[in-house]
């Protein structure tokens, strides 16, 4: 499993990804966000931590950051940052497996 | 296909819509010998219909970041849409083809029929709901209530696409109910008018005096306790009484005496059974909204050495409901929490969708609820007790344990019987 996971997020690197693809990584995590925004705990929480860091801005405002994003930039400055060789693995196994 | 209404709900959201499609038929209506039909097709409504293949509608689905799901109750099935405002003109057509259109394609059925039966392996497992399932036999035997939605193992087996189809006729010749909450675009409306849905007037007020009570099943004096013995260290208890629908007259007392019994830490079970006894580790009270005679059901799990206590002070509590007066304190506190639940239940537009959904299904005014919240203020303690006596006379009580615990019980319970 491990090694399909690194052909994975190498192939991400290479391959491009379909403008319908980012589409749809843009509104699942647009909807995220503002599906969160509904009841008052989430917003107190939202709100709470977006103070504590002091990150003062509408709790919509990251909506708008999305949308910077293309399949270029997310090659060149993210993806780089998600290959295999910079990642530390933990594997839970059964006692008796090697 | 027969007329859907509409029910709106204009909410100011960060530009979402919630849509529950509600169909009031449930695994109430499961045929002889098919329990366990409706989950089924609802399960499978999802994989496919339209023009749109198992694939091509998640795709659909998931690419606008929408949620869509299926779930069936005893009453009703309940098709929950949750999707961005201005994605609802794609998306909303969905539910209506899901109910009109469904391909219940033979490998797709077999898929999520062999999912239930992992589901009810799994149920029959646990003692909770093993407890459960015995009391639910002994209050309503056959009766459209007698068995989990999920169905029973042996008849599920034996359901096909071909059995389903049928099923899946009737669901679309019944009366729909499409309830939406939050932003609603502009041109929504004229597209749900073009496909013959429009918003109705709620004049409900049914007489649920009047209202068929039934589903219970006829018993004798010595079918008041069931035992399920497994050879675990828990026992399980569950003590109740199929009541009232939701929403009769005398519901509001009933739920009055549910938040008093098990809602919170503040609650009589809680205190009395974990804190002054700490004879049970888990307690409350299930009493959920229901076409029909809903369970009322005090339940509790304990270690083997401690459940003759734990059924000693079930039994007690349940007789102080007809025999005593709720002191002033505990009546507020139960009209606080009742309060509390009901502002908690509507918080989201999905809650306040299914909600107005539910209320339409089971025939109750859309201001049910805030005409619950006035009458609250008048019901005093007599009133709670003159509503136990007319309907919590006659218990049932299931078990599940050891076996020689649980038969010591059901001594304790026929001597309690007796001298009642």
């Amino acid at each position: 499993m491990e090694t399909v996971i690194a052909e994975e997020l190498n192939r991400a690197t290479v391959d491009a990804i379909g403008d319908d693809e980012l589409h749809r990584a843009k509104q699942l995590v647009g909807n995220g966000l503002r599906f969160s925004l509904e009841a008052p705990g989430s917003v107190a929480a939202i709100a709470g931590s977006q103070s504590l860091w002091g990150r003062n801005q509408t709790l919509l405002s990251p909506l708008s950051h999305l949308q910077t994003w293309t399949v270029e930039r997310l090659q060149q400055s993210l993806l780089p940052r998600l290959q295999p060789e910079q990642a530390f693995t933990l594997a839970a196994l059964p006692e008796d497996s090697e | 296909m027969s007329p859907t209404a509409l029910v709106l709900d204009p909410v100011q959201t960060p530009g979402l819509l919630a849509a529950k499609f509600w169909i009031g038929r449930g695994s109430a209506a499961d045929p002889i010998g098919q329990r366990g039909a409706h989950q089924l097709l609802a399960s499978v409504l999802t994989r496919g219909c339209g023009s749109l293949d198992a694939m091509q509608m998640a795709d659909l689905v998931e690419g606008c970041g929408a949620g869509l799901r299926c779930d069936t109750n005893e009453d009703g099935l309940l098709i929950s849409l949750k999707c961005r405002d201005l994605d609802s003109p794609q998306l909303l057509p969905l539910l209506s083809s899901m109910v009109h259109e469904p391909h219940l394609q033979a490998d797709q059925v077999n898929l999520e029929r062999e999912l239930s039966l992992q589901a009810l392996q799994r149920q029959r497992e646990d003692p909770f709901h093993l407890a459960f399932d015995g009391w639910r036999h002994l209050a309503y035997g056959l009766g459209p209530y007698g068995h989990d939605p999920l169905g029973v193992a042996g008849e599920l087996e034996q359901l096909t696409a071909a059995s389903l189809r049928p099923i899946a006729q009737s669901l679309s010749a019944e009366g729909a109910i499409l309830a939406l909450s939050g932003s609603i675009p502009a041109g929504l409306l004229d597209q749900l008018q073009a496909d013959g849905i429009s918003p109705q007037s709620n004049s409900a007020d049914l007489d649920l005096d009047a209202r068929d009570l039934g589903d219970q099943a006829s018993l004798s004096a010595e079918q008041t306790v069931y035992l399920h013995p497994q050879s675990t260290e828990q026992v399980v208890l569950m003590l109740g009484q199929p009541t009232l629908p939701h929403g009769h007259p005398d519901d509001l007392a009933l739920r009055l005496l549910q938040t008093h019994l098990g809602t919170g830490m503040s609650s009589l079970l809680f205190r009395r059974l974990r804190e002054d006894h700490g004879v049970a580790y888990d307690v409350g009270v299930h009493h959920p909204a229901r076409a029909k005679a809903s369970p009322f059901v005090l339940h509790a799990s304990t270690a083997v050495d401690k459940a003759l206590t734990t059924l000693d002070l079930l039994i007690m509590s349940w007789q102080e409901l007809m025999e005593h007066t709720l002191e002033a304190a505990d009546l507020n506190l139960a009209r606080a929490k009742f309060r509390g639940q009901l502002a908690h239940a509507s918080q989201t537009t999905g809650q306040r969708a299914e909600r107005r959904a539910q209320l339409r299904g089971l025939g109750l005014p859309d201001n049910h609820d805030h005409r619950c919240m006035e009458v609250l203020e008048t019901l005093d303690g007599k009133a709670l007790r003159l509503a136990a006596s007319r309907h919590l006379a006659n218990p049932l009580l299931s078990l599940c344990g050891p076996k020689s615990a649980i038969e010591s019980l059901a001594d304790r319970w026929k001597q309690a019987l007796v001298q009642r």
